[in-house]
């Protein structure tokens, strides 16, 4: 699955904690095509769908204004131009000099006229998946569409649809797509298929720009379930939403990216002139250190699984992959503290450890794309690891 | 370094429309943003030198070879599914204190390696030669005592996968106890399983003993000095392969000629029992799509050392556990492995497990789902040693 800016940054808190490398000046560069920005490869090629030259592109992390896309920054911060809180996004890196438009550099650099090279900072695909309206934002299992529910009134729900870049969807693209919300269903267990005892047809709202039904009141919390079609020839794709109350329309400084990895970058180093935009690359994102001994890395990792059953049972299944890699890192950190335990305990400890991780990496895929029965399953899944992992090395701890 | 963004900058206005309108009718499978801090030359290529080389290799059983950055990144998205699902690598097994020889599982760090590698835009890194995977011995338990070149089998061009049965007759002078049987496909990219097994008129078809079970990549074990597996005077082999073409080679049509390795054990050696256990329980019809299995418990009579388990094909794609209770003494879990379709192989343990007579062995079987028909028959076998001294 496509990776997203949010990933870059858990990835980066393992690099730290798990290779001892010296982190590179920049961020690596890519191969993309001019014409398709979802085209992304390692190595130079062509385009595999309109046969271009593949371009290098450097991507990395960085902060936007939700509503001013200009405004993209380094740092967590507000917006310059409305105080809202900025979210983190993937941004291409370049550099430009005043004067030459077209001039685009992957590394810093000086101008021709001796002055120095202007950073510049592009969002990129999948580098915005915060919500744009105070809801829930999921990615669709085709990696390309993205949506946002919410409930801005007990009676009304509201889908807000985007591509990869997170735009909205113009309104003749919600036309075609076939929606409804359920708001009430049951698992029939003889005939193992859910019953939907109240579902609404989702339309295109007045303005256009999204779509939306009248529901019965919502007792909050409520939950509600869309299935979406987003053209007659796919797939139904669904999408889990809890709502602990109705959803605010973000307005002004009061707005604040829902995702929690939303921590502080540190600070730039001074800028140099030539080196007008310092990037630490996007896994140099300072993340918690992790504990260092095997009693408290156990506590830690019963800490991260809490975390995650009340995101699940909240249904912030966007959020659940923060302390879901945070577990598995510290996994990876106890493997070898596997070392201090007997030969029966080893042989429990070594696969649980291995399935910490691997359940971990399914909450990521599953909550990216907020199914509660993918979700669900793979909770089940991560909690039967980590209390196999506990119990494993329950016996050597005092 | 200058990037060519000129035309894309000049284009930008007038194609934004045409490129959402491309990008929608050919929804894209993936952006790959590099970040990943493994590369594939530093941290990866050695994981999969180490662990899938045996079949994701020129040549062998897989079809896509994984050796250099350039096979692998094509199959990222593969891997990550696969690793994910827990499909590969082909190894579930897990032991309660008694190691497993040869496990083919990934460790923690491996695991997270590669996912983190496949979904953080797979970096190359440092694009120096990968230095190739270590060859592998012809016979790994070493020189056998008596090689067997298998009658050649053939698949068709029109056909994909096929099961042949070949039986191989024994001369008297070779019909000793078999303390291993080893397999080395003729054409590795074909053959998939082979499952080797003395048969014996006198015996009975209930006696037909499993000598060897082979699936690529699986690393053979022969029983201790002096235990064997028996070899009744009338005896013959009798070879099971399963053979599947690759993608690489639909509508071709392919052979295999396999060569067989027995390693003979003393000719006074205690023979080694098989005994089934953990038969189905629940009658038919069963409901479609629902998960169930049952627990069967077997009391031993006398003391008993177990060495190996495996699945018979009726307990294929079952989650199966085993548990081992003395008297007054809580079960212990001794083994548990899902018997994943395509895959069945011999658990051996690397120290065999002595149990007490009046010991129970439990064997939880747990299908999701239930099949349709009750499976026939036993769905474990154990292999054992019920003279102890």
């Amino acid at each position: 699955m496509a990776k997203l800016f949010a990933l870059a940054l858990v990835l980066a808190g393992a690099s730290l904690l798990a290779a001892q490398k010296a982190p590179p000046a920049l961020p690596p560069v890519s191969m993309t095509c001019p014409m398709h920005p979802d085209v992304v490869e390692s190595k130079p090629g062509s385009c595999p769908l309109c046969k271009m030259n593949l371009v290098p592109v450097r991507l990395d992390a960085s902060w936007m204004c939700p509503v001013h896309a200009v405004v993209i920054e380094q740092q967590a911060g507000t917006c310059r131009l409305c105080g809202r809180a900025l979210v983190p996004v993937t941004v291409s890196l370049t550099w430009t000099c005043r004067g030459e438009v077209n001039a685009e550099f992957l590394e810093p650099g000086v101008c021709r006229d001796g002055s120095p090279r202007i950073g510049k900072r592009t969002l990129r695909p999948h580098g915005n998946h915060n919500p744009q309206h105070g809801g829930q934002f999921f990615m669709a299992p085709d990696t390309w569409h993205h949506l946002e529910g919410t409930l801005p009134r007990e009676r009304l729900f509201r889908l807000h649809l985007y591509d990869d870049y997170a735009r909205a969807l113009p309104p003749a693209a919600l036309t075609a797509m076939n929606a409804r919300v359920i708001t009430r269903q049951r698992f029939d267990a003889a005939t193992r298929t859910t019953i939907e005892d109240e579902a609404f047809t989702l339309k295109p709202s007045k303005d256009g720009r999204s779509l939306e039904a009248a529901i019965s009141r919502a007792a909050l919390p409520a939950a509600m379930t869309v299935k979406v079609r987003f053209k007659p020839d796919t797939p139904e794709y669904r999408f889990d939403f809890t709502f602990r109350e109705l959803t605010k329309e973000p307005a002004g400084a009061t707005l604040v990216a829902s995702r929690p990895t939303a921590k502080p970058r540190a600070a730039a180093p001074p800028a140099t002139p030539t080196t007008p935009v310092e990037t630490a690359p996007a896994y140099t994102v300072p993340t918690e250190p992790l504990p260092g001994t095997m009693a408290e890395l156990l506590a830690d990792l019963a800490r991260r699984r809490d975390e995650v059953r009340v995101l699940v049972q909240k249904g912030d299944f966007g959020a659940v992959w923060v302390p879901a890699f945070q577990a598995k890192d510290v996994a990876v950190a106890l493997e070898p503290h596997v070392d201090h335990l007997a030969p029966q305990e080893r042989s429990h400890a070594e696969p649980a450890l291995a399935d910490v991780v691997r359940t971990a990496w399914q909450l990521d895929a599953a909550g990216d794309t907020g199914n509660a029965e993918e979700v669900g399953k793979a909770f089940t899944l991560f909690t039967e690891a980590v209390s196999r992992l506990t119990d494993a090395f329950s016996t050597t701890q005092p | 370094m200058r990037i060519g963004l000129t035309g894309r900058l000049k284009a930008a206005p007038t194609c934004a429309g045409l490129l959402l309108a491309a990008v929608w009718l050919l929804p894209l499978e993936a952006h790959k943003p590099i970040t990943s801090p493994y590369t594939f030359a530093e941290d990866v290529a050695p994981i999969l030198r180490e662990r899938c080389a045996a079949c994701h290799a020129a040549g062998g059983p897989a079809p896509m070879p994984l050796t250099t950055a350039e096979e692998t990144v094509p199959w990222g998205e593969s891997i990550r599914l696969e690793l994910v699902s827990g499909h590969m690598p082909p190894w579930s097994a897990m032991s309660n204190g008694k190691r497993l020889p040869h496990a083919e599982g990934l460790t923690a760090r491996e695991l997270n390696v590669l996912l983190t590698w496949v979904t953080g835009g797979t970096p190359p890194g440092d694009p120096k030669p990968v230095p190739p995977a270590a060859p592998t011995a012809n016979w790994p338990l070493g020189a056998p005592d008596l090689t067997l070149p298998l009658p050649e089998v053939s698949v068709a061009a029109d056909q994909g996968e096929v099961t042949r049965q070949l039986v191989v007759p024994l001369d008297a002078a070779v019909r000793r106890p078999l303390r291993a049987v080893d397999l080395r496909p003729g054409t590795r990219s074909l053959v998939r399983s082979a499952r080797v097994t003395v048969r014996s008129a006198s015996a009975g078809a209930e006696a037909e003993q499993v000598v060897a079970l082979w699936v690529p990549g699986d690393q053979p074990v022969g029983l201790p000095a002096g235990l064997g597996f028996a070899v009744p005077p009338d005896a013959e082999l009798v070879v099971t392969l399963r053979l599947k073409k690759t993608w690489e080679h639909e509508r071709e049509a392919m052979s295999d000629r396999s060569t067989l390795a027995l390693y003979f054990a003393d000719p006074r050696a205690t023979a080694v029992r098989s005994f089934g256990l953990g038969r189905a329980a629940y009658p038919p019809p069963v409901p479609s799509g629902v998960a169930g299995g049952n627990v069967a418990s077997e009391t031993v009579r006398v003391p008993t050392r177990l060495f190996a388990f495996y699945p018979t094909a009726a307990a294929a794609g079952a989650k199966i556990s085993i548990d081992v209770a003395t008297d007054g003494a809580r079960l212990q879990r001794i083994l548990e492995f899902t018997a994943q379709r395509g895959w069945e192989r011999r658990y051996w343990f690397a120290d065999p497990i002595d149990i007490p007579a009046g010991a129970r062995i439990q064997t939880a079987v747990t299908f999701d789902p239930l099949p349709a028909t009750a499976p026939q028959g036993p769905l474990v076998i154990i292999d054992a040693l019920t003279s102890v001294p």
